[in-house]
C-alpha cells in the first residue's frame, strides 16, 4: 500500500508538471479571469490528486481536469447568483496577464462556447472528439464554433499586424 | 502574415505560452481531514440532541458488542431514512458488511458492487424507538486508495478541534476499512487508550474511539502474526 502511495504521488507529480500551464492556460481562455482560473486550476488539480488511480486510467487526463474545472466554475457561477450579497471581494487584483490587450480582449469578446472549445482545442490541443465530449455537444458544433472563433481572431491579428 | 486558421492557433498558442500557473502543487489531503465532515456533522446533531459525551452514562469500550437482531433491524431503518434523504437517494441499502456497538456510537457499514456507505447513530441501548442519527458517508470503492492490501481505508474520519462552550464536540476519531484475506484482527494503538480492538466482518473492518491523538493500525494474521502496521498522524 505505502509503495503504490508513494507511486501515486510520483506519477501525479509528473503529471501535474507537465500540464499545470496547459491546463491554465485552457481555463484562462474558456473564464477570460485569471484569478478565476488560478482558484479552479488549483482545485481541478487537487481533486485530481484525490482520485489519482482514476484520473490517470484516462486517456487524456487533462480532458478529465477540465471538465471538473468547468463544473465547478458552474457550480461557483450559480451558488453566486444565489448569494450575490455574501460574494466575497477580492482586496487585490491579481496583475495583468502578459498577452496583448487586443488578442485578450477579442478572446473574452467571443461567446462563452466559442472560448471553452478555444481552450479545449487550440490551447489544450484536444481533438475534435474529446473536445466534443467534455462540453457535452456534438463533433460538428466544435467544428463550427471553432471556425467562429478563428475568424473573429484572425480578424484581430490581422488588423493588429496592419497597425 | 495571418491569413489560415493554422496561423491563427500558432499565434494563439505562442502567445499564452507566455502565461504559467505558478501556485504550489496540491499536496494529498489528510485523510483523517479529507473525510473529516463526516463527523463534523456530529456537531449539529450533538447539540440538537445535548446526548453526545461519555458523561450521560454509556461508556466508549475498547472491544464492540456486536447488535442483537433487533438493534440492526433499527439501525438499518434509520440509516435508509437518512440516505433517501441525501442528495443521491436510494430506495434499499446495499449489504450490511460491519456494525458494532461502543459505548455511546453505534454504526454500520454497506458495501455492494462498487460503493460503500457507512452509517454512525446514537447508541441503540438508550433508544427503543428511533436512534438519533449522527453521521453518515458513501463514496464509490473504486475511490478508496490503491495499492495492495491488507489494509485499505475508507472513511477516517476525526471531530474538529476541541472548542469550549457549547459548541464542544468530545474528541473523536472513526475509520472504516477494507481488509485482505490474510487478515484476521484489526488493532488500533492509541497512545491515550491504549489498544482498540477493531470489528471484523466480511473483509471490512471498523472502529471508533474518544480520542483525536495519532495512532497506528495494525493488521494481525490468523496466528496472531503481525502482517503490517500504518501510521496515521
Amino acid at each position: 500500500m505505502i509503495v503504490g502511495y508513494l507511486m501515486d504521488e510520483m506519477t501525479f507529480d509528473a503529471f501535474y508538471r507537465a500540464s499545470k500551464d496547459d491546463c491554465f492556460r485552457a481555463l484562462v481562455v474558456a473564464i477570460g479571469d485569471r484569478a478565476e482560473a488560478e482558484d479552479l486550476t488549483a482545485e481541478a488539480f487537487a481533486r485530481a490528486l484525490e482520485r489519482w488511480p482514476q484520473v490517470r486510467s484516462h486517456p487524456r487526463p487533462e480532458a478529465w481536469l477540465m471538465t471538473v474545472a468547468m463544473n465547478l466554475h458552474r457550480d461557483r457561477w450559480r451558488r453566486a447568483r444565489r448569494s450575490v450579497g455574501s460574494l466575497l471581494r477580492r482586496n487585490v487584483d491579481p496583475p495583468p496577464l502578459p498577452i496583448d490587450a487586443r488578442l485578450l480582449a477579442a478572446i473574452r469578446g467571443l461567446a462563452d462556447q466559442q472560448r471553452r472549445v478555444l481552450a479545449l482545442r487550440v490551447v489544450l490541443d484536444l481533438d475534435t472528439v474529446r473536445t466534443a465530449e467534455v462540453l457535452g455537444i456534438a463533433p460538428g458544433t466544435v467544428t463550427a464554433h471553432l471556425h467562429r472563433a478563428l475568424s473573429v481572431l484572425r480578424d484581430v491579428l490581422t488588423k493588429e499586424e496592419l497597425s | 502574415m495571418i491569413d489560415e486558421f493554422s496561423d491563427v492557433i500558432t499565434e494563439v498558442r505562442k502567445s499564452f505560452d507566455a502565461i504559467h500557473y505558478d501556485r504550489p502543487a496540491p499536496r494529498r489531503r489528510s485523510p483523517v481531514r479529507r473525510l473529516g465532515w463526516a463527523l463534523a456533522l456530529v456537531a449539529g446533531t450533538m447539540l440538537a440532541v445535548n446526548a453526545w459525551g461519555v458523561g450521560d452514562g454509556v461508556a466508549w469500550a475498547a472491544v464492540a458488542r456486536p447488535l442483537t437482531a433487533a438493534e440492526q433491524d433499527l439501525l438499518d431503518t434509520e440509516c435508509l431514512r437518512e440516505v433517501k434523504d441525501s442528495p443521491e437517494p436510494l430506495t434499499s441499502l446495499p449489504d450490511l458488511v460491519a456494525s458494532e456497538d461502543r459505548g455511546y456510537l453505534t454504526s454500520a457499514t454497506y458495501a455492494s458492487g462498487d460503493w460503500f456507505f457507512t452509517c454512525i447513530v446514537q447508541s441503540p441501548v438508550r433508544y427503543e424507538d428511533s436512534l438519533p442519527f449522527v453521521a453518515m458517508q458513501w463514496s464509490n470503492i473504486d475511490e478508496l486508495p490503491e495499492g495492495e492490501e491488507p489494509l485499505k481505508f475508507a472513511t477516517l474520519g476525526q471531530s474538529p478541534d476541541p472548542v469550549d462552550g457549547p459548541d464542544f464536540i468530545d474528541p473523536t476519531t472513526f475509520i472504516t476499512g477494507t481488509v485482505g484475506s490474510g487478515v484476521q484482527r484489526v488493532t488500533i494503538t492509541v497512545p491515550d487508550l491504549g489498544e482498540v480492538e477493531a470489528t471484523v466482518a466480511n473483509g471490512w473492518f471498523t472502529a471508533w474511539w474518544p480520542s483525536r491523538h495519532p495512532f497506528q493500525v495494525h493488521a494481525i494474521g490468523p496466528n496472531g502474526e503481525p502482517i503490517a502496521t500504518f501510521d496515521v498522524p
